[in-house]
C-alpha cells in the first residue's frame, strides 16, 4: 500500500514535469512522425527510380545485327535507336542510354563479352542513385544474357560459363545535372561530401545549438538574468553580446572544423588519387577552389549564427539548464531530419507543396550551399545563401522579442509564445 | 525634489491583477519600502519601476525619465530577490563586469570597485569563483554590485532575504550609509521590523493595492496597535494574507 503510495506520488510528479512530458511521452512520437514522413517521402522516391531503371534506350551504331538488336530491345522492352542519334537528346526523357555496335555483336556472338557504353543520367546524388549505374547495367546484362542463351548458345555449343555469367563490360559514365561524374568523383560527392562533410557540419551546428540554449539556460536556472536585464545596458547590445559571447566558443568549433576538414579532405584525395586502376580517378569536381571555400566557410558562419538564435529562443522557453538543452536537442533532430531523408533519396530540390517547409530549415539551405558550391551549381548554391539571410534576419527579430520579452521572466509557456509575436519590453527614447 | 513618481501603476498576468492602480513618490535620500506579505505585488512593483517589466497602464518616472531610459543611463540599481551569482566568475570579476557598464572610463571602474570591495567585505573570497559563495556572501557581492556605482535610485527586493541576523545588520547598515550619501532607497520586504527600522517612509500594499503610506510611526497610530506587523493586520481587516 505504502509503495502504491509512493509510486503514484511520482508518477504524478513527473507527469507535470515538462521536460518528462515533452523529452519522454510526447518527444518520440513528434520524432517518429516526422521521420515517418520523410521516410515516406524517401521510399516514394525508391518506388519512382526502381521505375526509372526501366526507362532506358538503346543506341544500336551499326548495321550488320540489327535483327539481333530489335530482339535485345524487345525482350528488354525498350525503346531502340538505329544510327549516330545524339544520347543527350535521349536523356532529356529518360535515366539511361545503352549504346552498342557491331563489335558488341561480333563479340558475344563468338562468346566474349561485348562492350557497351552506359550513360544514366541522375539530378540527384545519394545512396539510391549512386547505384543507378548498376542496376541499369544489370538490366541490360539480363537481357543480353537471355538472348545468348535462347539463340546464340545454340550455334555456340562450348561456349564458356564465365562468359555467360558476364556477357557484358560496360564503360559507365553518371551524369549529375548534365555534369559527368566518374565513380571516383561521385564517391567523393557522396560519401565525401553529402555524408561525412554534411554530418560534421550538423554535429557542429547542433552543438552551438546546444551552447546557447545553455547559455540562457543557465541565466535563467541560476537566477541571473533578472539583475543582468536591470543594467544600463540596451536590450539589443546586451542580447547581441550574448549572441557574439557564444559565438566566440562557437568560433572556436569552426576552427576545429576547418582543420578537421582539412585533414579530412586531403585523405579522401589521396584515396581517390591513388587507385585509378580501380576505377576511382582523380575528382576535379571536389576539388574546391579558394573562392568555394570562402563561399562554404560564409555559409557555414551564417548557418552557426542562426543556429545559435534557434538555441537561444528554445532555450528561453523551459525554466532550467536541462529543460533547455533536451529542447534543443529536439528542435536540432527535426533540423537535422530533411538532410538525412537526402542520404536515402529524397532529392531536395524536387519537393513540392507541404514539403517545401524545409526550405525554412537552415540546416537544408546550408546544404544547398555546400552541394552548389562544390559542384559548381551556382543557382542551388545562390538558392542557399538566399534563403540563409532570409531565414537569419527572420531569427534575429524573433529572438530580440523572445529574449527581451519579459516572458522570460515570469514564466509561462502561452505567455512566453505569444511574446515572439508581439513587442518587447520598454525601451528608452534615446 | 522627488527621484521616483509612481502614479497608477497597474500589471496584469492572464487575468489576473497583480499591482492594482498603485501610485506613490519617493524624495531624493529617502529610503522607502513596501510592505505586503507573499504575492501582495510587491516584486511586480519593482520590476516595473526598475524598467524590466512594462506596466499595462500607469506611469513611473524615474528623475523625470522612463524607467527603460534611466535603467540605460545607469540612474536605477537593482537587487532582486532571490538573484543568483555566475559560478564560474570571481566576486572582483563580477564588480569589474557591472562596474564596466556603469563607468565611463577604466578609472572610474578601478573607483566601482574599490567602493565594491569594501561595501562586500568579502576579502580574498573575492578571488574565488562565486560558485563556492555560502548565501550570505552571494547577498553582500550582489547588493555591493548595485550599491558601489552610486546609483541615484537603489531598489532593493527584499534585500536581506534569507541572511542570517549577522549579516542582515550589516547590510541594514550599508544601506543606511547608502541613503546617507545622497542615495535613494525604495526596498520591499515582508519584515516588518526591518523596515520600520530602516525606512523613512512605506507603504502597505495588500493583494496588488496600496492600504496606506507614512512614516512607521504614523502607519501605527493610524491602524492601530504595539508595531507595524499589527497596524498590517489592522489594516488588510483580518483579511488572508494569501492573494
Amino acid at each position: 500500500m505504502k509503495l502504491k503510495q509512493v509510486m503514484m506520488k511520482e508518477v504524478k510528479e513527473l507527469l507535470k514535469e515538462r521536460t518528462v512530458l515533452l523529452g519522454v511521452i510526447l518527444g518520440p512520437i513528434i520524432i517518429f512522425v516526422i521521420f515517418a514522413g520523410m521516410s515516406m517521402a524517401a521510399g516514394q522516391q525508391a518506388l519512382e527510380q526502381a521505375e526509372q531503371v526501366r526507362n532506358y534506350a538503346i543506341i544500336y551504331r551499326g548495321q550488320a545485327y540489327s535483327d539481333y538488336a530489335n530482339m535485345l530491345a524487345d525482350s528488354l522492352g525498350v525503346p531502340i535507336y538505329l544510327g549516330d542519334v545524339d544520347p543527350s537528346e535521349l536523356l532529356e526523357d529518360r535515366t539511361a542510354v545503352v549504346i552498342i555496335d557491331d563489335e558488341f555483336f561480333d563479340n558475344i556472338t563468338r562468346g566474349i563479352p561485348g562492350r557497351a557504353d552506359i550513360i544514366v543520367m541522375t539530378m540527384s546524388l545519394n545512396f539510391l542513385s549512386m547505384s543507378l549505374p548498376q542496376q541499369v547495367e544489370a538490366s541490360f546484362t539480363q537481357g543480353v544474357y537471355n538472348l545468348v542463351a535462347s539463340l546464340i548458345k545454340a550455334s555456340l555449343p562450348n561456349v564458356d560459363e564465365w562468359f555467360l555469367q558476364r556477357p557484358v563490360v560496360s564503360n559507365t559514365t553518371l551524369y549529375y545535372r548534365g555534369m559527368p561524374l566518374s565513380p571516383g568523383e561521385a564517391f567523393g560527392l557522396v560519401f565525401g561530401v553529402g555524408l561525412s562533410v554534411t554530418m560534421a557540419t550538423m554535429i557542429l551546428v547542433m552543438s552551438s545549438m546546444q551552447v546557447a540554449a545553455t547559455s540562457v539556460g543557465i541565466e535563467r536556472e541560476s537566477k541571473t538574468l533578472e539583475m543582468l536585464l536591470s543594467l544600463p545596458v540596451s536590450r539589443r547590445e546586451l542580447i547581441l553580446g550574448k549572441i557574439l559571447g557564444v559565438a566566440f566558443i562557437t568560433g572556436l568549433g569552426i576552427i576545429s572544423y576547418a582543420v578537421g576538414i582539412g585533414i579530412y579532405f586531403y585523405s579522401l584525395g589521396s584515396i581517390v588519387n591513388q587507385a585509378p586502376e580501380q576505377g576511382i580517378q582523380a575528382s576535379p569536381t571536389i576539388s574546391m577552389t579558394p573562392l568555394s571555400i570562402v563561399a562554404f566557410m560564409v555559409g557555414l558562419t551564417v548557418t552557426l549564427v542562426t543556429s545559435l538564435l534557434i538555441g537561444m529562443v528554445v532555450g528561453s522557453i523551459p525554466q532550467d539548464v536541462r529543460g533547455a538543452q533536451l529542447a534543443s536537442s529536439y528542435v536540432g533532430l527535426l533540423l537535422l531530419a530533411p538532410v538525412f531523408a537526402v542520404f536515402f533519396g529524397i532529392d531536395l530540390t524536387s519537393l513540392e507543396g507541404v514539403w517545401s517547409i524545409v526550405y525554412l530549415d537552415p540546416v537544408v539551405l546550408l546544404y544547398l550551399v555546400i552541394w552548389g558550391v562544390v559542384t559548381g551549381d551556382h543557382g542551388m548554391a545562390t538558392t542557399g545563401f538566399a534563403g540563409l539571410l532570409v531565414n537569419l534576419v527572420v531569427w534575429v527579430v524573433v529572438a530580440s522579442r523572445a529574449l527581451g520579452s519579459e516572458a522570460i521572466l515570469v514564466g509561462g509557456y502561452s505567455r512566453r509564445l505569444r511574446s515572439v509575436f508581439r513587442a518587447g519590453l520598454p525601451r528608452s527614447s534615446s | 525634489m522627488d527621484v521616483i513618481v509612481v502614479e497608477d501603476l497597474r500589471k496584469s498576468f492572464d487575468g489576473h491583477e497583480a499591482v492594482r492602480g498603485v501610485s506613490f513618490t519617493v524624495g531624493e535620500g529617502e529610503i522607502y519600502g513596501i510592505i505586503g506579505p507573499n504575492g501582495a505585488g510587491k516584486t511586480t512593483t519593482l520590476r516595473m519601476i526598475a524598467g524590466i517589466l512594462r506596466p499595462d497602464t500607469g506611469k513611473v518616472l524615474i528623475q523625470g525619465k522612463e524607467p527603460g531610459e534611466a535603467r540605460e543611463k545607469g540612474l536605477i540599481g537593482y537587487l532582486p530577490e532571490d538573484a543568483g551569482v555566475y559560478r564560474h566568475l570571481k566576486g572582483i570579476d563580477f564588480l569589474r563586469f557591472v562596474a564596466g557598464l556603469y563607468a565611463e572610463d577604466e578609472n572610474e571602474v578601478d573607483r566601482m570597485v574599490e567602493r565594491g570591495v569594501e561595501i562586500s567585505g568579502l576579502g580574498e573570497a573575492l578571488n574565488k569563483p562565486m560558485g563556492g559563495y555560502s548565501k550570505g556572501m552571494k547577498r553582500r557581492i550582489l547588493l555591493a554590485a548595485v550599491l558601489m556605482a552610486k546609483p541615484r535610485v537603489a531598489i532593493l527586493d527584499e534585500p536581506t532575504s534569507g541572511l542570517d541576523v549577522y549579516h542582515s545588520v550589516m547590510v541594514r547598515n550599508i544601506i543606511k550609509e547608502y541613503a546617507r550619501s545622497g542615495g535613494t532607497v525604495l526596498l520591499s520586504s515582508h519584515n516588518m521590523l526591518e523596515v520600520e527600522y530602516l525606512c523613512d517612509r512605506l507603504m502597505f500594499l495588500h493583494r496588488g493595492r496600496k492600504l496606506g503610506e507614512g512614516t512607521p510611526g504614523e502607519l501605527v497610530s493610524r491602524y492601530g496597535g504595539a508595531n507595524l506587523e499589527e497596524a498590517f493586520i489592522n489594516a488588510i481587516g483580518g483579511d488572508s494574507v494569501e492573494a
